[in-house]
Parts: C-alpha cells; sequence; structure tokens
C-alpha cells in the first residue's frame, strides 16, 4: 500500500516536471549564490554544477564509468540558454563517448555530484582537490577563508590547495525528503541518484562541526563517558589511515566522502557499523577486508576523534552487527 | 516672499505670517527646478548648472573692474588632501567637501556655520581618503556628499545633522569616492572609485535622493550576462577589472541621460591575462536615467595597457554642426583630443587633436573608431620594458568651461610625455591590493611648456588663444558675464584672463599651490570669486626643470571682491 502511494507519488512529481519543461522550452544554466562561496552555476532547477580539474578545459571529458555515476555529467537535448548572471558566451557543448551532447562554461564540461539532492547543496565542493563549483565567470568556485568572508582585508580567495572542507555546508533531513521522492530518470537528472540511500548520507552542520555539544550527541547512544583504551585508538588510527582517509579525510574533515569531524550522526552506532560493514551510498564494504577487532577499533577511532565522543565500539558489538 | 497688495485682510496678514515663518526652513530647500535654472547668485552643484558648463551670468566683476579685486576673506580649512574640489554656493551659504567632512560657511564673511566630519572606515584606500573631487549637492533641504570610504551621507542643510547614509563602496576591497555625486531628476547618482585601490570592478549608481535607496546600477565592468563581457578574455578578468569613475559625469535633463567618463582596467599590464577591448573601461558610458540602462558608449582605448582615464568631466551645449543644432557632449579626451558626441545617440559629431605630438592614441577613423599604435603595447615577453607616452594626461580631472553665448570652450590641458614601464602584477596579488606593477617617470621638457588654459570652438577646432607655463595645469576653470575666465595654478597663481584676448587682467600670488577649482557667486548683490589653495597628497604636479618646486601646505580658502 505504502509502497503505491510513493508510485503514485513519483508519477505525479513526473508529471509535473514534464509539464514544467514544456512550459520552459530550453534547459538553462542559472547562477545561485551561497552564503560563503559567493555566486556558483546550477542547473534551471537549482542543482549545483561542478568543473573537474582533471579535465582540460576547452577538451573532452575524462569522467566516466564509476566516476560518472558519483559525478553525472550534465547532458541535455536541443539548445541550452544562459539565465540571469549567467554569460551566454561562455556556455557550449562537448561530444561524450556514447554521442551525448555535455554542457560546457568556458570550456570547462558540467557534473552533477551524485549526493547532491536538493537545491543548496553543494556537498561535492572542494571533494579530492579537483571537484569544484562554477562561477560565473567560468573559474573554479575556490573556497574563502572567514575572516574574509566575514569582509576582512582582501576577499581573496584562499589558494586552491588550500580547500578547506569544513566549508562544506548541507541542508537538513526535511529537503532531502522531498528531493528523494523526486523521479530520477533522463531529462538531465543524473542517472546515479537512483541508488542514492539519503538515510546513509551523513550530514553535518555549518558551525557546528568546531564544538559539538553534548546535547548534540542525540544518537541511540548518546555520549559515552568511558575510559577508551589508547590501544584501540592506536589501532583504529592505523586503520582508519590505510582505509577511510583517502575520501573522509587525513582528520576526518571529509572529501569525496562526508566529513566525520563533528558529525552528530556518529552517535548513532549501529548505523556506524552497518554503515562500514556493508557501505552504501557510494562507499565500499569493508566487512570482507576487516575483521571485528579492527572494525572495532576504527569505529571507536571515528567516533571519539576530531570532536567526537561517542564512546567505546566492542568487537562482540560488531560480531553482532555482522 | 514678501507680497505687496493694496487690500489688508486677515487673510492676507495671516498668508503673510506663514509665509514668513517658512521662509527660513525653505530658504535650503531647494528645488529641482532651480537646480535646471539656477538663480544668477548660485553656484549651487560642481558646474553650476546641471550641463557642467561653469558659467555664471554674474558681470559685476568684469574685464574693466578686475584689476581692482581685493581679497574679502579667508580661511583656513585644517584639513590636508589633494584639493581638487569645488566649493558650492547656495543662498549665502557655501559648502565644502572633504573625505571626511563638510563644511557650511557664510559665503559672505567665512563664517562657520556648521561642519560634519565622519570617522573613515579603517580600509579606506589613500586615493580615496587624500583627495576629493567634485562638490556636494545640495537640494531639497539636504546637502549629499560621497564620503572616502563609499558611503553617501545626506546631511540636513541648515544643522549638517546626518539624515541617512548608504554604504556603496565595497570598502573590504579600498572601493569608496574619490568625487562628490551629481544630481540627475531627484536622483543623487555617484560613481564608486576602487581600480587602482584594490582592483574592484567600476560602477555607476543612482539614489533616491528621499532614503538613499540604491535605485539602479550600471556596470561599467559588465557582470556575467551583461552586454560587453564577452569582450574580456579570459573572463575572469572582468571579475577585478577596474573602470572607476574618479570625476563626477554630468546629466542632460533634456535628453534624460547620465553620462560618465570610466577609468582604465586592471591591472595596467594587459599580456595574456587581460585580453579584448575590455568594455567599458577607458570609455565615456551614458546611460537612461530612469532605468540606468546603457544607451551608448564611446570607448576611447581598448584593452587599455597605459593608465588612460577617461573621467573628464563632459560639458553638455547645443552647438550648430553642419546647419543643424546638436544635442552635444564635449568631451576632452586624457589622450588629447577634444572630441563632440551627440549627448543622446553617442553620434560621433567632430574631434580635434590638441596634443602636439601622440604616441599611443594616434587620431580617430570618420566613424569615430580610435586609432592606436599596437606597437606601444607589451607583449607578453616585454614586461619591464619602457615606452615613451605622449600625453599621459593631457587632461585629469579639471573641468573646463563653455560660455554658451560665444560658443567658446575653455579647457585647461598639459602637453607632456611620460617613460611608462608596465609589468604583470605579483603572482601573489589579491584584491583589495594595489594591483599595479607599473613605473612612471615624466619627461617635464619634452614640449615647450607644460600646463596651458586654451579657449577654442569645440566645433570648428579654432583656437582663439592659448595661454602657457611650466607646470601642469590641474586646477579647473571658471568662465563669467564679465568677459572673464578664471583658472589657478600650481605656481600659486590665480588669475582672470579676458575671455576674448586671453590677456591675464589681474593675478594674486596665494600661500600655496592650487589644483581646486574657482567659483563665483554674489550675497546681497554684491559678487565673489572663491579659490581653495593649497592641500598635499599622493597627485605629483610635474614641473619644468626651470621652475620653482611647487609649495604644498594645509587646504585654505581666498575669497576676492571689488571695493564697496
Amino acid at each position: 500500500m505504502r509502497r503505491f502511494y510513493v508510485l503514485l507519488f513519483v508519477a505525479v512529481g513526473m508529471g509535473m516536471l514534464l509539464a514544467a519543461a514544456q512550459e520552459t522550452d530550453t534547459p538553462s544554466i542559472e547562477a545561485a549564490e551561497h552564503d560563503q562561496l559567493g555566486k556558483y552555476l546550477t542547473d534551471s532547477e537549482g542543482r549545483a554544477l561542478y568543473l573537474f580539474r582533471n579535465d582540460e578545459r576547452g577538451g573532452p571529458s575524462t569522467c566516466y564509468d564509476g566516476c560518472a555515476e558519483n559525478w553525472p555529467p550534465v547532458v541535455f537535448e536541443g539548445s541550452l540558454r544562459a539565465g540571469e548572471g549567467v554569460a551566454e558566451s561562455l556556455l557550449g557543448t562537448v561530444e561524450r563517448d556514447d554521442g551525448s551532447l555535455q554542457a560546457t562554461y568556458y570550456g570547462w564540461p558540467l557534473y552533477y555530484f551524485a549526493r547532491d539532492e536538493a537545491p543548496g547543496d553543494t556537498n561535492g565542493q572542494g571533494a579530492g582537490d579537483v571537484w569544484f563549483l562554477v562561477s560565473p565567470y567560468g573559474e573554479a568556485v575556490e573556497p574563502r577563508d572567514e575572516a574574509t568572508a566575514a569582509g576582512d582585508e582582501g576577499g581573496k580567495p584562499a589558494a586552491a590547495e588550500g580547500v578547506d572542507t569544513e566549508d562544506v555546508t548541507q541542508d537538513e533531513g526535511a529537503e532531502r525528503d522531498e528531493a528523494a521522492a523526486e523521479p530520477d530518470d533522463e531529462g538531465g537528472k543524473p542517472a546515479a541518484a537512483k541508488g542514492v540511500d539519503t538515510e546513509d548520507v551523513t550530514q553535518d552542520e555549518a558551525g557546528e562541526k568546531a564544538e559539538p555539544t553534548e546535547e548534540e550527541g542525540d544518537g541511540a547512544d548518546g555520549a559515552e563517558t568511558e575510559e577508551i583504551p589508547s590501544d584501540v585508538m592506536a589501532q583504529g588510527q592505523s586503520v582508519y589511515r590505510a582505509n577511510c582517509a583517502t575520501c573522509h579525510g587525513a582528520e576526518g574533515g571529509g572529501g569525496s566522502g562526508p566529513a566525520l569531524a563533528g558529525n552528530s550522526r556518529l552517535g548513532n552506532e549501529s548505523r556506524v557499523l552497518n554503515q562500514i560493514l556493508n557501505g552504501g551510498s557510494f562507499m565500499p564494504p569493508f566487512g570482507g577486508q576487516l575483521s571485528d577487532e579492527e572494525v572495532a577499533a576504527v569505529a571507536t577511532h571515528i567516533r571519539n576523534s576530531w570532536g567526537n565522543d561517542f564512546g567505546l565500539t566492542t568487537a562482540e558489538e560488531v560480531s553482532e552487527a555482522r | 516672499m514678501v507680497r505687496t497688495t493694496s487690500k489688508i485682510s486677515l487673510r492676507g496678514l495671516l498668508a503673510a505670517l506663514v509665509c514668513l515663518a517658512l521662509a527660513a526652513p525653505l530658504a535650503l530647500a531647494q528645488t529641482a527646478d532651480e537646480l535646471l535654472d539656477p538663480d544668477p547668485a548660485d553656484w549651487p552643484t560642481y558646474g553650476r548648472t546641471l550641463d557642467m558648463a561653469r558659467f555664471s551670468p554674474l558681470d559685476e566683476i568684469n574685464r574693466d573692474n578686475v584689476d581692482n579685486l581685493r581679497l574679502a576673506w579667508s580661511r583656513g580649512l585644517q584639513f590636508v588632501i589633494d584639493a581638487q574640489f569645488s566649493p558650492v554656493v547656495y543662498d549665502g551659504v557655501m559648502y565644502i567637501n572633504a573625505p571626511d567632512q563638510v563644511q557650511a560657511l557664510d559665503a559672505a564673511t567665512g563664517e562657520l556655520l556648521w561642519d560634519y566630519e565622519a570617522e573613515l572606515h579603517e580600509n579606506t584606500h589613500f586615493l580615496t581618503s587624500s583627495r576629493s573631487r567634485g562638490s556636494v549637492v545640495v537640494f531639497d533641504g539636504m546637502v549629499f556628499h560621497a564620503l572616502g570610504d563609499g558611503r553617501l551621507v545626506a546631511l540636513d542643510a541648515q544643522s549638517g545633522e546626518e539624515l541617512w547614509s548608504t554604504p556603496v563602496g565595497q570598502i573590504e576591497v579600498g572601493e569608496g569616492f574619490s568625487s562628490g555625486p551629481i544630481f540627475a531628476d531627484g536622483k543623487i547618482i555617484v560613481g564608486p572609485s576602487g581600480a587602482d585601490a584594490g582592483g574592484a570592478p567600476g560602477r555607476v549608481l543612482a539614489l533616491d535622493s528621499e532614503n538613499g535607496e540604491i535605485l539602479w546600477t550600471f556596470n561599467t565592468v559588465p557582470r556575467p550576462g551583461e552586454p560587453g563581457f564577452e569582450t574580456w578574455d579570459p573572463p575572469s578578468a572582468a571579475e577585478w577589472g577596474g573602470g572607476s569613475s574618479w570625476v563626477p559625469g554630468v546629466y542632460d535633463p533634456e535628453t534624460r541621460t547620465v553620462i560618465y567618463g570610466v577609468g582604465q582596467p586592471i591591472p595596467w599590464w594587459a599580456g595574456e591575462q587581460r585580453q579584448g577591448d575590455n568594455l567599458y573601461t577607458s570609455s565615456y558610458v551614458a546611460m537612461d536615467v530612469d532605468t540606468g540602462e546603457l544607451k551608448w558608449y564611446h570607448q576611447v582605448i581598448p584593452q587599455d595597457e597605459w593608465d588612460y582615464d577617461l573621467i573628464n568631466t563632459p560639458i553638455i551645449a547645443d552647438l550648430e554642426i553642419d546647419g543643424e543644432t546638436r544635442r552635444s557632449a564635449i568631451i576632452a579626451t586624457v589622450t588629447g583630443f577634444v572630441i563632440v558626441l551627440d549627448a543622446d545617440t553617442g553620434e560621433f559629431l567632430a574631434h580635434h587633436q590638441m596634443h602636439p605630438d601622440n604616441t599611443v592614441h594616434l587620431g580617430y577613423e570618420d566613424d569615430g573608431t580610435p586609432i592606436i599604435d599596437d606597437d606601444m603595447r607589451w607583449a607578453a615577453d616585454e614586461a619591464g620594458e619602457s615606452r615613451t607616452v605622449c600625453p599621459l594626461r593631457w587632461v585629469d580631472f579639471e573641468p573646463a568651461a563653455f560660455n554658451a553665448d560665444t560658443g567658446v570652450y575653455f579647457r585647461p590641458n598639459t602637453h607632456e610625455c611620460y617613460e611608462m614601464t608596465n609589468a604583470p602584477q605579483p603572482d601573489d596579488w589579491v584584491p583589495g591590493e594595489d594591483p599595479n606593477n607599473a613605473q612612471l617617470e615624466v619627461l617635464p621638457d619634452s614640449f615647450d611648456r607644460l600646463g596651458g588654459l586654451t579657449a577654442m570652438d569645440p566645433v570648428s577646432g579654432d583656437v582663439l588663444w592659448e595661454w602657457t607655463f611650466g607646470y601642469s595645469q590641474r586646477s579647473g576653470v571658471v568662465a563669467t558675464a564679465g568677459d572673464l575666465v578664471f583658472m589657478g595654478s600650481p605656481d600659486r597663481g590665480f588669475r582672470a584672463f579676458d575671455a576674448e584676448t586671453g590677456d591675464v587682467l589681474w593675478q594674486q600670488r596665494l600661500t600655496a599651490y592650487i589644483q581646486a577649482n574657482p567659483i563665483t557667486y554674489s550675497v546681497d548683490g554684491k559678487q565673489y570669486v572663491a579659490i581653495p589653495v593649497g592641500g598635499e597628497g599622493p597627485l605629483v604636479i610635474a614641473r619644468q626643470s626651470d621652475q620653482p618646486p611647487i609649495v604644498t601646505s594645509d587646504v585654505s580658502i581666498f575669497v576676492f571682491a571689488l571695493p564697496d
């Protein structure tokens, strides 16, 4: 029964989308404004667009297969229109291997990020130091340090290398649920978005990461104060560096994976263990590679570092979760 | 205000009383009509009239008696800046503008009526904290002043009390005001300056005089999606593109057109990093007063690399051209030309080369396309090489005058060459810092004179007379119905010229060099001529080798009149 309603909702949503698509004859590239990052390009529905530094400006896309699942290319049929604040002179296209046309801006092939689900989401900004939002001037949007954003001397973006993933802010649940109900079909929407399990997308909130308060640890377990053996933490750190840091950042600041530092969702121990063991949302499963002890150690490590304080996870708990 | 009636009634008496009661406050409530056609006694805006003609119909002081001029009063203004402003006078009150203040003086005695002083933001750049161009606007009982830190403030004209304040400039990157606002159809028009300060792209804005609300903005460096943006390659060059309006523009009520000059692009170095024509830098732009939409533009230097700020205030005039009366904008280009454009359409009507030896801007095609010597540009591998740039500043900020009765244009100017080396800005340049890496060295003896005053017909280009000397001329002029032209100069001389012959009929050596602008006005029927004197700041006044150094000082004002 519930499934029926969801399908009905999806069908109605698709109908509305089609109607909207017919009204606005051509798809457009628009400009949106981010509090910290300034202006960036979106599609006509407000979804953030990215450039890939590994592409060559003016050249073809180099993002296919797994890359294109995470970073679906902005493909369209017919012509593309420049919305307000977007330079028509910089719009272009480049052909993909399958013959489809990918939108470009100042020669940069444009992409979505599969984990962005609602207008305003900019979860891919700075990912891996190679994925960036695109400014209306055709440049990678580079993060500004907070002093600058506050109007301090010289509004200069920090150097590209200094990507500060802590600036990645995300919206809270309500909007995601709506987004999840939207159909993810061809019409320029990312096919890969289908696989996204929004429940598993851990998100942090701007300004809270640095000093998470006790109240925020309202996950299933809540805050715990028991002693964590230092050897467990050390083992966890070692496992983390070998398996997790590439995506989540050496200090849990996030990257192509979400930030773990100050992330209140880590309070939910069973969810954390499920994610590590079984993967999901673009994260591979680690259950086959890591022992119960190793999983327990890395879970303890991430749940008690970088401002997190959620207590010890034992190998027995891991075993039960398998 | 006082009327005599043959029949005295209670009602008439009441009306007279009401009239008297209102007289004081109304005295300062200047109306739009008064700005369109000012009382002959007043000099209420930068150019006296909105056309910026700097012409006064007063003739009590004339060429027959000007040699009797005596000092009426003088006053130290107690600030030290590059004083490039013009006082204004409305109804017996003189208003003086500095980057952080306005002083209201009794125009007949020099007594201080009130002063307003603001604390400028700590980021205020020296280019806007050290110089004051243009004037305040007096309108509707208010005095409008553009502060050095980019705020436009409205003051009560009677008390100097601040009524509202609108932050216009992006002070975080050093964008402020170097010049005062102008009045246009009830709006206050401003052009912030940030180019050489920190690179901020230029704008011209219209604010509601009642509440300071920004009504429209014209981007002199187009933003993405605006026409002209495609003339910047790479497009990111437009993000910090310069194009400041350092000097007041002009408003023509007849064609409802606001015209502003736009400065050079930033950084000075073009190289590979700033290709294209770089609209609308080094251009004049004309905007619709109601919407701010571009009506036309005239770019003098595409992709400027020589610091050619095309900013000198135009004058609006009806000129007879080919048997037709044309509503015209008379413009002096920094590159040494006087050009005439149709004020409504921008059509190129006339041009005259006034500087003797041009090395960059060589001339014009018939259709108004400028001819530029591209060999004077710096190729990518020519950073640090020197070029002899002639002129660098045939005119700068100094305003001209125009006598509509005789059709004569009085143009202060300077013949000069500079050695210029240009190089890319440092790699670690960030917006908010000086984006330039050029060196300038004046060649003061390139010609037999430096500064001068040229009286000419702007249509035919015929020169009636010319007065010249050994300093750059950076003060503006006043023309009067007394057939006189007044001008101050860096040699401490304040002079009255015969408008027909150029003879110096009267001159007075004052305390310091002069680069501010004279005005004339009358109070209680007595005509005065005022000139601000002195100052000190980053602007360098060039002098020929045989001339004594200029004398700097704090800023004073000297006011002259005929003996009673």
